[in-house]
């Protein structure tokens, strides 16, 4: 009888693509010819598939359900979350899978809407009675931005611990000392807990270890455009303001931006900025942001592969998969001289 | 084409095989007539055959003559070799006595080996990088990189490959995939439960990361991650830390030290089974007894930890699975052709046994009562 290997020599490909696309993997990027050219090879040799354990097929009559955390406004007003919803959306389009997107809706998430799918990606944060409620419509959830509990569900998260220390390393090569920080607070589930959020924690933990915390330059709101502007003019008003500032999101150093424009200050003679998420419109600012890129497509696109991956091995045990950050150096910060 | 075998003398035939199918380049023979040397000495050379007594020039002259004809290669190749598979490497900074010493790497090598063997890819096993020639080869497809590694041994490794996973050890160069241990969970709920338990502080007995080049040491995550715990409920003691190597020896010796102390520990969390073997036995030699007097909970779940006396607890380690979608992480990076490095953190579970006898993790019997 023919095994994979045979049919790979003879079709020219590898035995791991054979048994991919034997079994309908339909993450496997390889052309519609090999694909063919794979299954003619097999039925010439008369292979038969050992059916220990039938692996579930992937394949268009697989329907992914989409969460959102934030209502359709929300999601317009900061395009990170955006970005990695439409990545995981063109991903099952290209997979022809189906999807069933929910956004969130005066302040609840209507997951009672969610039936009939296969699996679940939830995008941003969730509390845990949320996380409880997706649990009760499918076991195959992943979780992107966020991860509820390691030891259950998968999740695709970023370091931010990682990207804070590195864009600060940057500020103090430029020699800066006088750093200050504006920040977003967020909240999850009916009872509005607010979570700690790991930007701001990193930043005051690093700052303090070397004693240049000064508490009067970080200000916290929502990560709207608005609240960066009306923080920013909070650490304007002080004639002795920082020399940099860290805004946890490029929507708010946008409004940041005109705060410090209104203060007669230029940026980045007079203050350096850095923003984080480097949504698109941060390159075509006046000057382009400086900022940390995160790569939310890829993460949707990720998001997509591990959830096809534990519907198609039934995996039990959870993966966590980090992805890096990388900081784009544009135009908004300048060295100085201390 | 057979499949290789970890520590079985590559053939000519295999070798000249294996370079064609993987890279597709030259025979054997084009490279050895190149170099001026014979094609038993081109292979064995390429194969990293320590027996083999060779001039360094000459070993240079043969990888960059190698590299050189990898360097040419055309198009037309691919389809000649159509039935090429992908080889990896399989690295290791432990020795084989390190390895039979801790079953926990010797674990997931072999899950890694199976896996391999499985999706039908080769693999080289990779001893004493820092015997390697110092030549930018990109023999292997991938390398699969177990355990901790220094930045030099790092360079090396990225020269043979531009595809690397780290196995249990995250190098912090991001740029490789990573696939490591939920750390943070693990510790979390060992304390969680010596807590519930009724104990106060608890000693932990731990090793060493290795020193990199840059002469800095690092701390072992567990450690970092067992201190702020212990600080979050003023239980830290700093007597009651004893790090060394991840060893049986270590173990024992730092236990025989703690137990000197006027004010001992009755908990200990041993950062691998290889250590709390050592610790239990230095509990056992003081007259004391294991799951009563003391506690030991340990780490990685070797296949020995339930046939000690007592049996021993410990943190299980998924290897299997962190093999296998190293394995998995990696073929799949190559043929997307990903260039963005993803971290895999792989979560594990405590499992109760004679040396803690808790009734559960979340509130059980008081310390003691028997």
């Amino acid at each position: 009888m023919a095994t994979i290997r045979d049919i790979a020599k003879k079709a020219g490909v590898s035995p791991a693509t054979v048994s991919r696309v034997l079994n309908y993997d339909h993450t496997l990027s390889v052309s519609e010819d090999t694909k063919k050219r794979v299954f003619q090879t097999a039925e010439d040799l008369n292979y038969i598939k050992k059916s220990k354990k039938k692996p579930r097929t992937i394949g268009p009559k697989t329907v992914v359900g989409i969460t959102q955390w934030y209502s359709e406004s929300q999601e317009l007003a900061d395009p990170y979350y955006l970005s990695i919803r439409s990545g995981i959306e063109r991903a099952c389009t290209s997979h022809q899978i189906e999807t069933r997107t929910m956004f969130r809706n005066d302040s609840k998430l209507p997951i009672g809407q969610l039936t009939n799918v296969d699996g679940i990606i939830a995008i941003g944060k969730y509390g845990l009675e949320e996380v409880e409620a997706l649990s009760k419509i499918t076991p195959n959830i992943v979780f992107v931005d966020c991860a509820p509990n390691d030891q259950i569900y998968d999740a695709v998260t970023i370091d931010f611990r990682v990207a804070v220390e590195e864009l600060i390393d940057y500020l103090l090569d430029l020699g800066h000392r006088q750093i200050g920080y504006i920040g977003g607070r967020e909240f999850v589930g009916t009872d509005k807990i607010p979570l700690m959020d790991q930007r701001e924690a990193s930043f005051s933990e690093r700052l303090k270890g070397m004693n240049i915390f000064n508490e009067a330059w970080v200000k916290i709101g929502a990560y709207t455009v608005e609240d960066g502007y009306k923080l920013a003019k909070d650490i304007l008003v002080d004639p002795n303001h920082p020399t940099a500032l860290f805004v946890a999101s490029d929507a708010m150093a946008i409004g940041a931006m005109r705060a410090v424009y209104e203060a007669d200050l230029k940026i980045p003679e007079d203050i350096s900025l850095v923003g984080f998420d480097d949504i698109p419109t941060a390159e075509y600012l006046t000057p382009p942001l400086t900022t940390v890129r995160v790569h939310t497509d890829f993460m949707g696109r990720t998001a997509l592969a591990i959830l096809l991956e534990r519907l198609r091995e039934e995996r039990q045990i959870p993966k966590k998969t980090v992805v890096p950050t990388e900081l784009i150096v544009r135009k908004s910060c300048k060295k100085i001289s201390e | 084409m057979k499949t290789l075998h970890i520590g079985e003398e590559l053939t000519y035939n295999d070798m000249d095989k294996l370079m064609r199918g993987v890279k597709a380049v030259a025979t054997l023979k084009d490279i050895a007539d190149r170099a001026g040397v014979s094609t038993a000495t081109v292979s064995r050379v390429l194969n990293y055959d320590k027996t083999l007594s060779v001039a360094e020039v000459t070993r240079k002259r043969i990888f960059t003559v190698a590299e050189e004809l990898n360097y040419k290669k055309g198009p037309h190749i691919d389809v000649v070799h159509s039935d090429s598979n992908l080889i990896f490497g399989i690295a290791t900074a432990l020795t084989e006595t390190e390895e039979l010493n801790d079953p926990y790497y010797l674990s997931l090598r072999m899950s890694v080996e199976n896996t391999c063997k499985e999706m039908g890819i080769k693999i080289v096993t990779l001893l004493d990088l820092k015997d390697m020639p110092d030549v930018n080869n990109k023999v292997f497809d991938g390398i699969i990189a177990i355990s901790r590694f220094e930045d030099d041994e790092i360079k090396i490794l990225e020269n043979l490959s531009e595809n690397i996973i780290f196995v249990d050890f995250d190098p912090l160069t991001r740029k490789h995939d990573v696939i490591v241990v939920n750390h943070e969970q693990a510790m979390t709920e060992v304390v969680t439960f010596f807590r519930n338990c009724g104990f106060g502080p608890v000693a932990f007995v731990g090793g060493h990361d290795r020193i990199h080049s840059s002469g800095r040491e690092r701390l072992d995550h567990r450690f970092e991650c067992f201190r702020r715990l212990q600080k979050s409920t003023n239980d830290f003691r700093e007597d009651w830390i004893a790090i060394g190597e991840f060893s049986l020896d270590d173990g024992y010796a730092s236990m025989q030290k703690l137990l000197e102390l006027k004010d001992k520990p009755t908990a200990v969390f041993a950062a691998s089974d290889a250590i709390a073997l050592g610790v239990i036995k230095a509990i056992k030699e003081a007259g004391l007894k294991v799951g009563h007097d003391v506690w030991v909970i340990g780490f990685d779940d070797i296949p020995s930890a339930q046939y000690v006396e007592p049996s021993l607890s410990s943190v299980r380690v998924q290897t299997e699975f962190m093999g296998r979608h190293a394995v998995e992480l990696l073929a799949d990076r190559i043929q997307t052709n990903r260039t963005i490095p993803l971290k895999i953190i792989v979560p594990t579970e405590l499992i109760v046994r004679g040396s803690s006898p808790c009734k559960s993790s979340d509130g059980g019997s008081e310390h003691g009562d028997d």
